[in-house]
């Protein structure tokens, strides 16, 4: 297995006001490095504030790092260069009721990426919005639906046909379970894994919920004020944690 | 007695294709001392029992039940003056987002204030705000928040939502009910706080003897904190009974998928495996099926399914299931 993306030193500070002239900086994350390899799945797992979901948005590039590089197959992600991102690197967000634009069309919300990113012609385009409907489980025809006449489970689906657009290699996905329903979660989950199996995935996962993480993840990371606390593979973290923070973690998450 | 005894509870909404049963014939009840889990998906008609019970539904949803009684007093035939006393004094209950339902004009304090029993305090005027306060600093200390002076001089946006969370729950216990709703506590909470609440539930059961109705739309939340729960769907009673029971040996398809779709450690599951689910989503109100409504979704329906089972009772455990999952030989 190769290595699919590598982060070196990644840190990040927001600007809290000056003293005497001089800039003051808070830092929330890092430095963090890690590896991740093809078809693998890591979780971030934290309490809130441990920075996992500014890592998540680092890492899709909704908000730019201080320092550090991001290296995705021996190429160097540039901080601001948003077609090369947004290729390789997508994102579920937490809850698709609200990110999902309640005026488009579901076909239309899909083509959106392949219009900035491609240059691709209208007919390519709509197959391929098909195509991608069809792997999430939907019919073709839900591309002429609105979000709102479709069901909490579709909207996820949706959600993760629009992730998938691009064909990227990574999908980070923050909580993006925790809002759905058992049964439907259950369905969201079976598909992420089934895609991971058919295309070679990676995922980056941001949740709480231990059991979930443990089912699908070979890596997890416990972050705690912005700094890994630990770091390894899914069973020896879970089932001999190092830290006191990580036990700390799994207690009060109802392990 | 039961405290809250609810039987053949219907909800019903007209609609311009006719009136529709939100929530058909539920059954609950509810013993003093008790903590009682109302489990379901959304859209299953839990929130409306709750607001059923408490009597805030406007008057566009039609409540009719067989008996809907609290400590005896049948609730549907009192006035609405008399049922809104019953309701602060010793029913109270405590919403789905504390951020929103707390003035946000207003500092925590002062809404504490607002909330405290006026006939309570036998202290002389000029006493009276040391006497508040002191109350309220009670009150807080009980749900664990050790700095009462910042939090009571806040606004709501200053405070995380795991605090208003508790702070909404001050509020409830400041007239000491002697059963408390509380409707999907910790779905906006972080997870670190939600252990807390429900902590602070089982304290507040444990010491005052308050009966709680947990409503929560995850069945792993429940195990540990209730000793009963009654699951629904798309509004019909699916099971009901002791949650060690229920765990153990579900009967209904439904309450078994529901267990299996969450992966559990202690059985054997295969690493990033495929998990079992119940195929579709749950059906809108417009589109109710007929009969049982989990028909279309159930792995063992039958034809027979188009009729609504009767609640069935085995060992102090009640289903709803014309095929339920007990095993055809008598246990000894």
């Amino acid at each position: 297995m190769s290595t699919l993306l590598e982060v070196n030193n990644l840190t990040k500070s927001f600007r809290t006001g000056y003293r005497w002239m001089i800039p003051q900086y808070h830092r929330v994350l890092g430095p963090i490095s890690f590896k991740l390899e093809e078809q693998q799945t890591m979780s971030v797992v934290g309490n809130t504030g441990s920075g996992k979901s500014t890592l998540a948005k680092i890492l899709v590039g909704a908000e730019q790092r201080t320092s550090g590089q991001i290296i995705l197959e021996g190429e160097q992600l540039e901080v601001k260069n948003h077609t090369q991102r947004c290729r390789a690197i997508r994102m579920i967000f937490q809850d698709a009721n609200t990110s999902l634009n309640p005026r488009m069309r579901i076909g239309n919300l899909l083509e959106e990426p392949l219009k900035f990113a491609t240059d691709m012609n209208k007919k390519d385009r709509e197959a391929e919005v098909y195509n991608k409907l069809r792997q999430v489980g939907l019919l073709p025809e839900h591309a002429h639906f609105y979000p709102h006449m479709t069901s909490g489970g579709q909207k996820q689906r949706i959600a993760v046909a629009r992730a998938l657009m691009l064909d990227p290699h990574i999908i980070v996905a923050d909580e993006a379970l925790s809002v759905l329903d058992m049964s439907v979660r259950s369905q969201v989950i079976n598909l992420l894994l089934k895609l991971q199996q058919e295309m070679g995935l990676s995922y980056i996962f941001v949740s709480h919920n231990i059991n979930v993480v443990r089912h699908i993840s070979d890596k997890v990371m416990v972050l705690d004020q912005g700094e890994v606390v630990e770091f390894g593979h899914a069973e020896q973290v879970f089932n001999a944690p190092k830290n006191d923070y990580t036990r700390k973690l799994l207690y009060t998450l109802g392990h | 007695m039961p405290l809250l005894d609810i039987r053949n509870l219907s909800i019903e909404f007209d609609s311009p294709h006719g009136r529709i049963r939100a929530v058909d014939r539920v059954n609950l009840s509810i013993n003093p001392g008790e903590i009682l889990g109302l489990v379901g998906e959304s859209g299953s008609g839990k929130s409306l029992v709750a607001k059923a019970i408490m009597g805030i539904l406007n008057d566009r949803w039609h409540v009719s039940a067989d008996r809907l009684r609290y400590n005896g007093v049948d609730l549907l035939s009192l006035s609405a003056k008399e049922r809104r006393k019953l309701m602060g004094r010793e029913i109270a209950m405590v919403f789905q987002e504390p951020k929103s339902s707390l003035d946000p004009n207003d500092t925590v304090g002062h809404q504490l204030h607002e909330s405290l029993p006026t006939d309570e305090c036998k202290v002389s005027f000029f006493q009276q705000k040391k006497w508040r306060n002191e109350r309220i600093r009670g009150l807080l200390h009980q749900v664990g928040i050790r700095d009462h002076e910042r939090v009571m001089k806040s606004y709501p946006h200053e405070l995380s939502e795991g605090v208003c969370q508790k702070v909404m729950i001050a509020m409830t216990i400041a007239y000491k009910p002697r059963l408390l709703i509380a409707d999907e506590p910790t779905t906006v909470i972080e997870a670190g706080a939600q252990a807390q609440i429900f902590k602070l539930f089982r304290k507040l059961n444990q010491l005052n003897e308050v009966s709680i109705l947990l409503i929560t739309h995850d069945l792993e939340h429940v195990e540990s904190w209730t000793e009963s729960i009654t699951v629904m769907y798309c509004g019909q009673t699916v099971e009901s009974g002791l949650t060690k029971h229920i765990f153990k040996q579900p009967f209904h398809p439904y309450t078994m998928a529901l267990l299996q779709s969450m992966p559990h450690f202690d059985e054997m599951l295969g690493h990033k495996s495929q998990l079992t689910t119940l195929s579709g989503c749950v059906p809108s109100l417009q589109h109710l099926p007929i009969g049982c409504r989990l028909g279309p979704r159930c792995p063992r329906a039958q034809r027979k399914c188009v009729q609504v089972p009767q609640m069935q009772k085995s060992r102090g455990h009640y289903f709803s299931c014309h095929f339920p999952l007990i095993d055809d030989e008598e246990p000894s």
